[in-house]
């Protein structure tokens, strides 16, 4: 080995080759991305816009086609309103972990909070001169802690115990919150549309009508209220959730009940807050999802469950059941634009429908909430919070006044004002909003709040009697199960019992 | 089905000895390939149920239509609008033919579709290479490879009688269309540049070689998409479209642009042929991970000793050659993540309609935004730590050699995309460091050769590679359950049910119920359901929330999934026998795995016996009935209330194989023959067999691929050389 010396020259290149390597400049490496980074995105007033939008389209998955797995089945079926002419799990009750509606449901009710979290975080942060529209900031966060608090109240009543995710999440380790208790999820929405309806306009210009407003927080807060006090049993609430009733300004019943339903009609006078369902630019394609492309993305709602779409592919339609029907009385002008008394298929939102391009997806808005259910929500918490029985049967007739005003049979008849048997103003409220609102996506969380609350008993024969063989309802179906997928990914997320 | 393709071929080649100390070089191959293939095969056509028709001599080109229909002008129909409508809509149906189960006419589709490539590749390469001393070598090289993919799909709209969606075809154009096209226009372009030294130095016994290398990478593809669905003509030369809003659109994308930077070091030498030492040093960078993760530093060390060189070993002639060899080195693998998942970036699809009212059931489409992905700011490199311990060995005149390897070969940071918990709202799964995986085993290779009786020549070769695949550390030490991912397992393990056996009657069903409440099912299983075992609990006070009890509870509920298997193999196998007489050689090349399950999804497609508009497989008439008291294969019932066909062992199969994978007989001419032609010097005839049988248990059409099997083939060839 003394022997092997190297030859100068070579030694040279060698040392020089190295410390060219060390010396290299590294600008390869820095590759741009083909998409514009979240830091470089947020840094005009526009694209605050953008992504305020993009929080409302993800509405659009519980409400659209969704390639032949419409998730609006989720709210829709359970309950005693609507029935299928097959077995769906979700109408009796069969339904389990690894269920795909209600994963779907889950998964894209956390999708919308992400995607509200990130505004709220790129508000929080947002550098001064990049708004430039006055108040427009305070808008666009009332508008996402709105819509948040929606998902946080449909979790709670879909899953009860669904973890709380009030943060954007960057970190790897931080990806695992625990199972939400109690109210929680409820507690939060509420304290959320406090801070929304201080922020969110009076109304936005007619170009922009379909985006939340001070009425729509007022309208959600009051409801929301009124589904605590149900079950936690507060007077407090059930104030507050009139105090929040009382600040919706400029509001009011249409005459025409069916111009709820009616595509000419959206966003009327007697609307709160609705799905606004359009279709893409170029066109509609039902199979792509909102997200998939701008053009074609699907922006409608789907309705062929109600009537017999070709897009239904032989699937169960969603029709009456016999307690709908007969909770109406007889001449109530609200039955014909509810059902189909001969087949008991549901005409709501299909009499005047609007089909895309498809002939499947449909621009008619589903109402998500409307002034008829804030009047009895808030009779509901006038009657239980102690108020004038008067003033709650009052609130019901106007509902009841303006069917009957529709038609010439006199029906329905104005409830007496003389009853004073709060038991039985309850139930003409409970019933009063089965006909009411039947088949708009409410009644399986309205029932449930009365049954947490103990104002009611839910089993297998409340739901249907046409089948109550085939209903597996139990107590502890009131919390749907948290999907398998939640629970294989979250350590720290328990499922509900009896699952 | 009709396929076709021509190529032509450009090579050439250019080195060039300039003077003793330099010599340059250019390469390049040019090719273009055009080929033309019907598209839209669908192999799930073997859903349709068994009374949907596929040919009819009287429907159009002699296909049986799927629905029917007939059309009129719109009312709607508004051209001054940018969103015009259907100019026609169904005045009748669409009504399907064969049921709501119907499915595609695949077959037919086919025919009134096709997509044809132009496809052109251009690879050059270019050196200097200089040699001032003897022994070294310094070595510039730039390369490039320059790809074009150019497609064309078209799609003639009559084909909308065959659909299973039976929709509207002229919902997407003004009326005249005939059909639609869509060009696609891919570039790829990777550009090489490496700088490359070596050294090679011998004096007396020692032997040095040293090698440096920088080699940097760019590698970019991009594409450029338009499409019309407003076509005037189908004939195939007048197929052109025009701008006309909304129907035609344009579209560009950036797919993948990544660089790396490399370099290297080696150190080589060895005494007398005896004694190998070998150091590598590997420093990498990619642009692919974030900043402070780029770069990552890779050593690697080995050693080997020919010990028949060796004078103690002179005396044993049997043996030609006995080399041990040692060694253990780190690799980095950025390959398995696409890049830029340390970046959040927004994507602007969603959209959302505003200000409907009035009339207007509408409003106005807004564009949205949202950000999809989450930062994973720490992914780096995966980093690949293998331990190797060996010999090579040749003996009896170099006849028969063997090879025998021991592998350990540890992987930390496996990168993975997994999807996050759904409470995340992630819309697109992630690239993550996920877990440390140790893979374990032997090579073995044997290979004999010898000639018999002068003329017949025999070969055989061998080779066997066992594996041990074993997760050792997860990310945060939570498995993925359902994932395939945990500890102490196989990675991509199959994780489910186990099959306990089939309620023959109601008795049976009663006395399980004593004991037992599934949870999965509707928890009413009637007589010809499956029952699942129960194997596990929740997790006890003393677990972890994602740990489960090994007391099995009662209740069949999703703590009783279990391991049901790996999907990779335990071995892997092949052998290669030849033989050679006069002109005539014949070949046979067998391969196999071993130990391998796999789930088979068609199966559970095909056996599910649930839901309407799948055809189901023959096995299924052997499925429980009141008369036919199946064990193995449950009754048919809608809805599968018993969730019958939840994930369990029922579908999971042995897929392990041996198959022929090639057969080659060829002959060549004898060369004096050929000879006397005075311009051919060599002429071979063969016949080859491709993938001519398997062996195995696996039910399905392929253990490798159920979905597109490896196809037969038979070949037969003439190689001249002039």
């Amino acid at each position: 080995m003394k022997k092997f010396i190297l030859k100068p020259i070579v030694l040279i290149t060698f040392v020089i080759l190295c410390a060219l390597t060390v010396s290299c400049k590294k600008d390869l490496l820095n590759i741009k991305p083909s998409k514009p980074p979240a830091r470089a995105f947020f840094t005009s007033e526009n694209a605050f816009q953008k992504a305020v939008i993009g929080v409302y389209a993800k509405l659009t998955g519980l409400y659209d086609y969704n390639n032949i797995n419409w998730l609006n089945e989720v709210v829709l079926l359970p309950g005693d309103a609507l029935t299928t002419t097959s077995t769906r799990g979700l109408e009796t009750f069969n339904i389990q972990p690894t269920s795909r509606k209600t994963t779907d449901y889950f998964r894209i009710l956390y999708q919308l909070i992400n995607r509200a979290n990130v505004v709220l975080q790129e508000i929080k942060n947002v550098k001064p001169g990049v708004y430039t529209t006055p108040h427009l900031k305070d808008y666009n966060k009332g508008e996402v802690l709105f819509l948040r608090a929606m998902a946080y109240f449909r979790l709670w009543n879909l899953y009860g115990t669904a973890p709380l995710v009030t943060k954007r999440v960057v970190k790897l380790n931080k990806l695992h919150p625990p199972n939400s208790k109690g109210t929680e999820l409820l507690d939060r929405a509420i304290k959320d549309l406090q801070t929304a309806a201080d922020l969110l306009p009076v109304s936005w210009s007619k170009q922009n009508r379909g985006r939340a407003t001070k009425n729509s927080a007022y309208g959600m807060l009051g409801k929301y209220l009124v589904f605590r006090a149900t079950v936690t049993h507060s007077d407090a609430d059930y104030k507050a959730a009139i105090q929040a009733f009382n600040k919706i300004k400029g509001v009011h019943l249409v005459a025409n009940f069916e111009d709820n339903f009616d595509y000419r009609t959206e966003n009327n006078a007697e609307s709160l807050f609705e799905f606004q369902a359009g279709s893409g630019p170029s066109s509609d394609n039902i199979y792509l999802s909102n997200d998939a492309d701008f053009n074609v993305g699907q922006a409608s709602a789907y309705w062929g469950f109600f009537d017999n779409n070709y897009a239904q592919y032989g699937q169960a339609l969603f029709i009456a059941t016999h307690k709908l029907v007969n909770a109406f009385e007889p001449g109530d002008p609200r039955l014909p634009l509810t059902v189909n008394t001969t087949n008991y298929h549901i005409t709501k939102y299909v009499l005047h429908n609007k089909l895309n391009n498809f002939a499947a997806g449909s621009r008619n808005n589903p109402r998500i909430l409307r002034y008829a259910a804030v009047l009895l929500y808030k009779a509901e918490a006038v009657l239980h919070s102690g108020g004038s029985t008067k003033k709650a049967i009052k609130l019901i007739n106007k509902v009841r006044t303006r069917a009957r005003n529709m038609g010439t049979t006199g029906v329905p008849k104005n409830f007496p004002l003389t009853e004073t048997n709060r038991k039985t103003i309850f139930h003409w409220i409970m019933n009063e909003r089965l006909r009411e609102l039947a088949g708009e996506g409410h009644r399986w969380f309205n029932l449930r709040r009365w049954a947490l609350g103990g104002y009611i008993t839910l089993n297998n024969a409340f739901f249907d009697s046409d089948i109550p063989k085939r209903m597996q309802f139990k107590k502890y179906k009131l919390y749907f199960p948290i999907p398998q997928v939640e629970i294989d990914k979250d350590p720290n997320v328990k499922q509900n019992p009896g699952y | 089905m009709e396929n076709n393709e021509s190529r032509y071929n450009i090579v050439t080649n250019i080195n060039s000895q300039v003077n003793k100390v330099i010599k340059a070089g250019l390469n390049l191959h040019l090719s273009n390939i055009n080929t033309t293939e019907n598209t839209g095969a669908n192999l799930n056509i073997f859903k349709a149920p068994p009374w949907q028709p596929i040919y009819d001599k009287n429907g159009p080109r002699g296909f049986a239509p799927v629905g029917k229909g007939t059309f009129k002008p719109n009312p709607n129909y508004d051209p001054s609008l940018l969103n015009a409508g259907s100019k026609y809509i169904f005045a009748t149906g669409p009504t399907p033919l064969w049921g709501p189960q119907q499915i595609s006419n695949a077959i037919a589709q086919q025919a009134y579709s096709n997509t044809s490539y132009n496809n052109q590749l251009m690879i050059g390469k270019a050196y200097l290479q200089v040699e001032p001393l003897t022994g070294l070598e310094i070595k510039g090289t730039v390369s490039g490879n320059y790809y074009i993919i150019n497609s064309k799909v078209w799609n003639n709209n009559d084909a909308w009688l065959f659909s299973q969606r039976l929709s509207n075809p002229y919902s997407n154009q003004n009326g005249t269309s005939v059909g639609s096209l869509q060009l696609r226009y891919d570039r790829t372009i990777n550009l090489n540049g490496a700088l490359n030294v070596k050294y090679i130095h011998s004096f007396g016994k020692n032997n040095i070689n040293l090698m440096f290398n920088y080699s940097r990478q760019h590698y970019y593809w991009n594409t450029r998409s338009s499409g019309s669905s407003q076509l005037p003509y189908s004939r195939k030369n007048l197929r052109y479209f025009a701008g006309i809003k909304p129907y035609t659109r344009g579209i560009f994308r950036q797919f993948q642009d990544y660089s790396l930077i490399g370099y290297l070091v080696r150190i080589s030498y060895n005494y007398g042929h005896t004694y190998y030492v070998v150091l590598t040093g590997r420093r990498q960078g990619s642009s692919r991970f974030a900043p402070d993760h780029r770069w990552g530093i890779f050593p690697a060390f080995s050693a080997g000793w020919r010990i028949t060189n060796e004078d103690f070993m002179q005396n044993i002639s049997w043996l030609n050659n006995l080399k041990i060899r040692v060694g253990y080195g780190e690799l980095g693998n950025q390959q398995t993540t696409a890049g830029f998942a340390y970046l959040v970036t927004a994507k602007l699809t969603p959209h959302y309609s505003l200000g409907s009212g009035n009339g207007d059931g509408l409003g106005v489409e807004r564009r949205g935004a949202f950000l999809p992905n989450f930062p994973n700011k720490l992914l780096s490199w995966e980093k690949v730590y293998t331990g190797t311990i060996g010999f090579d060995a040749s003996m009896f005149r170099n006849r028969f050699s063997i090879t025998v390897n021991y592998y350990h070969r540890n992987t930390d940071g496996i990168i993975q995309a997994i999807s996050l918990p759904l409470s995340a709202g992630i819309e697109q799964s992630i690239d993550v460091n996920v877990a440390s995986v140790v893979n374990r085993g032997f090579e073995f290779k044997a290979g004999y050769q010898d000639t018999f009786w002068g003329k017949l020549g025999f070969s055989f070769s061998g080779n066997l590679t066992t594996v041990h695949n074993e997760v050792t550390k997860l990310y945060n030490g939570v498995p993925l359950r359902g994932g395939g991912l945990a500890v102490g397992r196989p990675i991509g393990f199959i994780y489910g049910y186990k099959m306990g056996g089939i309620f023959q009657n109601k008795e049976q069903i009663a006395q399980w119920k004593k004991n037992h409440t599934d949870k999965v099912g509707a928890g009413n299983p009637q007589p010809g359901d499956i029952y699942f075992k129960d194997l596990y609990g929740p997790p006890t006070k003393d677990q972890k929330a994602y740990e489960k009890s090994a007391k099995p509870d009662g209740i069949i509920n999703s703590y009783d999934r279990t391991y049901l298997g790996s999907t990779i193999p335990a071995f892997y196998y092949g052998f290669n026998f030849g033989l050679n007489y006069h002109n005539f050689d014949l070949s046979l090349f067998f391969q196999g795995v071993g130990k391998v399950m796999q789930y088979n999804t068609e199966r559970r497609i095909g056996e599910a016996m649930s839901s309407n508009g799948v055809n189901q497989w023959a096995a299924t008439l052997n499925r429980w009935t009141p008369d036919h008291h199946s064990t193995t294969m449950p009754r048919a019932v809608y809805a599968d209330p018993n969730a019958n066909n939840r994930y369990s062992d029922r579908y999971v199969e042995n897929a392990a194989y041996l198959r022929l994978q090639t057969v080659q007989l060829g002959y060549s001419f004898p060369f004096k023959l050929l000879h006397s032609t005075g311009f051919i010097r060599n002429l071979r005839i063969y016949v080859r067999g491709v993938n001519l049988f398997t062996v195995t248990d696996w039910s399905g059409l392929d253990p490798e691929n159920n979905v597109y099997p490896s196809t037969r083939q038979f070949v037969g060839g003439i190689n001249v050389s002039f």
